[in-house]
């Protein structure tokens, strides 16, 4: 059976660190970072609108992320979103995990 | 995009409004307002692209649940006591709804082709040998009687069967309760048929304006000319049976998703106002029907007895308007 679509329960567990490669490149807003996600991806993962917020309300709740109100493209006025020190430092030690993850992993995956 | 708006109230429904969420709830109609628009901007069309930002939406309870919000208890069991509709029978809601307004629609087509074949006939008599004291003129006469009486009764055993049917689906008249699933299913689907509705009722208010030319050109063409008269009425009334089978039947089908999804007519507030101007019709009709047979036979002129049809529909289309728009 072929695979066409990404497990959810895999990548939920990385949807902060993909939230905060994001804003370590700028701040930005809800709309901006779900189409980031799906260009980067190609497609091939889109983020359901309720997984962003509720990665926003955790990351901020851990002080990994601040909010404040600003302009979005089309003029409105959005929350925009911007990565701590903190923040920085928990997405460094993801990387490391996900590092980990995938060198233990894939010793059983046969190609 | 009306549909996105009320699809995140519905979601939103049954959790606390609290600063916290609304402004989050702001948010995300703000998102799936850009998506919505980037995509009709790529030329998509406006269902697939609702349906696209719908299906993008999520779990609420994930999100609600990462907020720590808990959901409201009120509304939970209010909802208890509502009965509950489920799929299946909002199908077969919809199947009866649409089969009414195709009966419905018919039925009144057969009245108003009733009373066209009897000023046809009638106003045919003067013009054949013999005249309408003749035996053929006799005849012609009682048969025009008999096409027209033979025709009420179809309409009205139409309205009544379909009256029945309805009535099976009585409790919809009352507050109840569907999954949200279900709701939004509804939604696109009515969303679906909206243009189809739209055309139809301009189609519909443009074959009863084009029905005032037969009688207004004969009028113009032959004044005196009784029988040139009754042909005009007789396409008149086909314009006006084509425009209300087209209201009836599109508008039945519109009913059944509004009704289901408790919305436009079916609040409590319209719901009575809904039941005025049905009183008012139910009386204001016959009475129209009995002046115009009594002027018929009595004055034996059908076809300005016939004025009376459309003067009354007027005055009852002004009378309901009136109705629906006092606040």
């Amino acid at each position: 059976m072929a695979a066409t679509e990404i497990s959810s329960d895999v990548i939920r567990g990385y949807s902060d660190p993909i939230i905060l490669f994001l804003l370590m490149e700028s701040d930005s807003y809800g709309y901006e970072i779900s189409k980031s996600i799906r260009e980067i991806a190609e497609e091939k993962y889109t983020m359901k609108e309720t997984t962003l917020y509720s990665a926003f309300t955790r990351l901020q709740k851990n002080g990994y992320i601040e909010s404040y109100s600003g302009d979005g493209t089309q003029g409105k006025r959005r929350t925009y979103y911007r990565i701590t020190e903190k923040g920085k430092t928990y997405y460094q030690s993801k990387c490391e995990e996900w590092e980990l993850t995938k060198d233990v992993v894939s010793r059983f995956m046969k190609e | 995009m009306e549909t996105i708006r009320t699809y995140l109230d519905n979601m939103f429904q049954t959790w606390p409004q609290t600063e916290e969420v609304l402004k989050i709830k702001s948010e995300l109609l703000s998102d799936m307002t850009d998506k919505y628009n980037e995509m009709k901007a790529e030329g998509k069309s406006e269902n697939e692209a609702v349906g696209i930002v719908i299906s993008e939406f999520g779990n609420i309870d994930e999100l609600m649940h990462e907020m720590g919000v808990s959901r409201q208890e009120e509304p939970d069991d209010a909802y208890r006591n509502f009965r509950h509709v489920d799929k299946e029978e909002a199908e077969s809601f919809i199947r009866v709804k649409e089969g009414n307004g195709k009966r419905i629609g018919t039925g009144i087509a057969s009245i108003l082709f009733g009373v066209a074949g009897l000023t046809l006939l009638t106003s045919a008599v003067e013009n054949i040998p013999g005249g309408e004291d003749g035996f053929l003129g006799r005849i012609m006469s009682l048969s025009g009687l008999l096409l027209l009486i033979f025709c009420i009764i179809a309409g009205v055993a139409l309205f009544i069967y379909s009256d029945t049917q309805e009535n099976r689906y009585k409790y919809l008249k009352n507050a109840f309760h569907i999954d949200d699933s279900l709701r939004n299913e509804l939604m696109l689907r009515r969303e679906d048929g909206h243009s189809a509705y739209t055309i139809s009722v301009i189609m519909g208010v443009c074959l009863c304006i084009a029905s005032a030319i037969p009688v207004i050109s004969v009028s113009f063409l032959a004044p005196d000319n009784d029988f040139m008269g009754a042909v005009a009425l007789t396409l008149t009334l086909t314009l006006i049976g084509a425009a209300v089978y087209l209201f009836v039947s599109f508008g039945e089908k519109k009913e059944a998703y509004d009704k289901l999804l408790q919305e436009g007519d079916f609040t409590i507030e319209k719901k009575k106002k809904n039941k005025i101007i049905g009183m008012v019709a139910s009386i204001v009709w016959p009475i129209a029907t009995a002046v115009f047979l009594l002027r018929g036979f009595l004055a034996d002129d059908w076809a300005s007895a016939m004025v009376i049809y459309p003067v009354v529909g007027i005055l009852f289309a002004a009378f309901s308007a009136a109705v629906k728009s006092r606040a």
